[in-house]
């Protein structure tokens, strides 16, 4: 489509001359005799390009220029100065002429050039703006969509957190057992889960878990291994069905269900079986590392020793640990998280610091976070847990 | 933290894939694809796992660790050979018994040929062999510039650009 060229010039053999030569070009143009008809002009057919002579009887080009540039912000202007007009020329462009040309034109491909190169800034200047526009309307979409997402994540962590027991629960009365945890995740979901829970009036069972991969997937996990291990407990109190009192066969149990699900995920779990009245505790390692820590009143030592993960291979075996409970007895367990942030070098010097750490019954697992310093500061690269059992002694 | 990456290179039908640097979940996705044309292919015969040069593993690569031996005994029972001479990521391997389900060699693979090795899992004669086959591959690999090493991620992203 041919563009709009307006010419506002009030000698008539000039604006013949322009209008002769752009119309060979192949624009379209239309001519004013003066600048108010010009004006006039201008917003009945809002043409790409506006040619106007600064020195006019009535109003002036720059006048005429005054309100174009208010009224017409994104039409390029080119003034025509008469020999001579230099200074007035320099004015325009000042008050944002795009350009300007002198009669006599001599050499036509001047005039040529001059409206070819207003035309094509112009039209780059619409190019970018219309990109601006976009980009701001697609950057306010993603702004949305991502809002909405921290929301949903947001919502999803208030539901993985509900899922978790309460931060202290005492088990088997005034001399029973407390356990306590304490959770700094990476992403607003973790992968991470620890849980303790009334089995039967007998025993209680408290695990922590780690799921392979990190954010939203790693924590739908979570929330499953949850619902199996309500399953194995209702099994128990409905059909007296003893899996959820033998750790090893409840760890073969989640390797088969993870990998028939199929997910691409595993996750590495400790699950312990705790009688207080016999102070017996039995347990299973389903590839936490580092190993959970016991401490009995004098030192401590790690429990667990190497094991497969759950759901990492088919033919995983699995092996129930028993012990009887001493007078002072505490277990510390940390997810793997904990090595990424711990200062020492060496993973043998992490474990002895740990290890140290868990020696001593009289911390809970926020006491130990807060030595940690893991209430402090960026989230960690990994999510990061810490679940504690000790005896309570009055 | 620098970004871990991971090349690949082949002879014959026996691939290597050897990490570099911080293993973390976000190279996953390509190794996971490169992985699944991998175990497509007739011809594959092998494949050895170079971890000497890795720094550290995240859960998420050791899953994939996992993904690689398990696809191997499941299709012959086999086990891919790997080197890994890093203290605390054997440490790792073994605390999850990862190091069982390869032929695990404790040193780099860059020794020569001939010298005696010391498998980590019982070396059966067979193992010794495999073990002492993979050196020589490797050292040859690593002698001529013949097995060019390709950026597994890098292939796998261009070939995700074009699609």
């Amino acid at each position: 489509m041919a563009e709009n060229i307006l010419i506002i010039d009030d000698e008539a053999a000039v604006r013949d001359l322009f209008a002769f030569y752009l119309k060979r070009l192949g624009y379209t143009v239309f001519t004013a005799a003066d600048g108010r008809s010009g004006l006039d002009l201008c917003r009945d057919i809002d043409p790409a390009l506006v040619l106007c002579d600064l020195r006019m009887p009535g109003m002036d080009g720059l006048e005429v220029l005054a309100v174009l540039t208010q009224d017409f912000p994104e039409t390029p202007v080119i003034v025509v100065s008469g020999m001579g007009g230099f200074a007035d020329a320099i004015q325009a462009l000042k008050l944002g002429a795009w350009d300007y040309v002198t009669k006599p034109i001599e050499d036509f491909a001047i005039l040529e050039h001059a409206v070819g190169k207003a035309l094509e800034r112009a039209r780059l200047r619409a190019e970018n703006r219309r990109y601006r526009e976009h980009l701001e309307l697609v950057n306010g979409q993603l702004e949305r969509s991502l809002r909405k997402l921290q929301e949903d994540e947001t919502a999803g962590r208030n539901i993985q957190f509900r899922l978790l027991p309460d931060e202290h629960v005492v088990f088997g009365g005034r001399d029973g057992y407390e356990c306590s945890r304490h959770l700094q995740t990476s992403a607003i979901l973790s992968g991470d889960f620890v849980d303790y829970f009334d089995i039967d009036d007998e025993h209680f069972g408290f695990y922590m878990a780690d799921v392979s991969g990190h954010g939203v997937s790693s924590a739908f996990i979570t929330v499953l291994l949850k619902s199996y291990m309500g399953r194995y407990v209702e099994r128990n109190r409905q059909h007296g069905d003893r899996t959820i009192l033998d750790p090893a066969a409840v760890l073969a149990g989640l390797n088969r269900d993870i990998l028939d699900g199929g997910h691409g995920k595993y996750l590495t779990m400790f699950y312990g079986v705790l009688n207080p009245r016999q102070a017996r505790l039995d347990f299973a390692n389903g590839g936490q590392f580092p190993f959970p820590i016991l401490y009995d009143g004098e030192t401590t030592r790690a429990i667990g020793g190497k094991s497969p993960p759950v759901g990492m291979f088919e033919s995983a075996e699995y092996r129930t640990q028993s012990l009887d409970i001493p007078d002072v007895f505490g277990i510390s367990v940390f997810s793997d998280g904990i090595l990424e942030t711990l200062p020492q070098s060496g993973l043998s010097a992490k474990q002895d610091y740990l290890h140290a750490l868990a020696c001593g019954s009289e911390q809970d697992a926020s006491t130990l976070a807060r030595t940690l310093k893991l209430d402090q500061g960026m989230p960690p690269p990994d999510d990061i847990s810490v679940l504690s059992l000790r005896r309570l002694v009055h | 933290m620098a970004e871990g990456n991971v090349h690949h290179a082949e002879r014959d039908g026996t691939v290597v894939i050897r990490f570099l640097g911080d293993i973390r979940y976000t190279i996953a996705p390509a190794l996971d694809r490169f992985l699944d044309a991998l175990f497509a292919r007739q011809d594959l015969k092998t494949i050895i796992v170079d971890l000497s040069d890795a720094e550290s593993i995240d859960s998420t690569g050791l899953g994939l660790l996992a993904r690689i031996a398990n696809f191997l005994r499941r299709r012959d029972g086999s086990r891919p050979l790997l080197f890994s001479s890093q203290p605390d990521i054997n440490a790792v391997l073994s605390s999850i018994c990862l190091d069982t389900a390869f032929i695990h060699c404790a040193q780099r693979p860059d020794l020569a040929a001939d010298s005696v090795l010391a498998a980590g899992n019982p070396s059966e004669k067979e193992v010794a062999q495999t073990v002492l086959d993979a050196h020589r591959l490797l050292s040859e690999m690593n002698d001529t510039n013949r097995a060019q090493f390709q950026d597994v991620v890098e292939a796998f992203e261009r070939e995700l650009g074009k699609s």
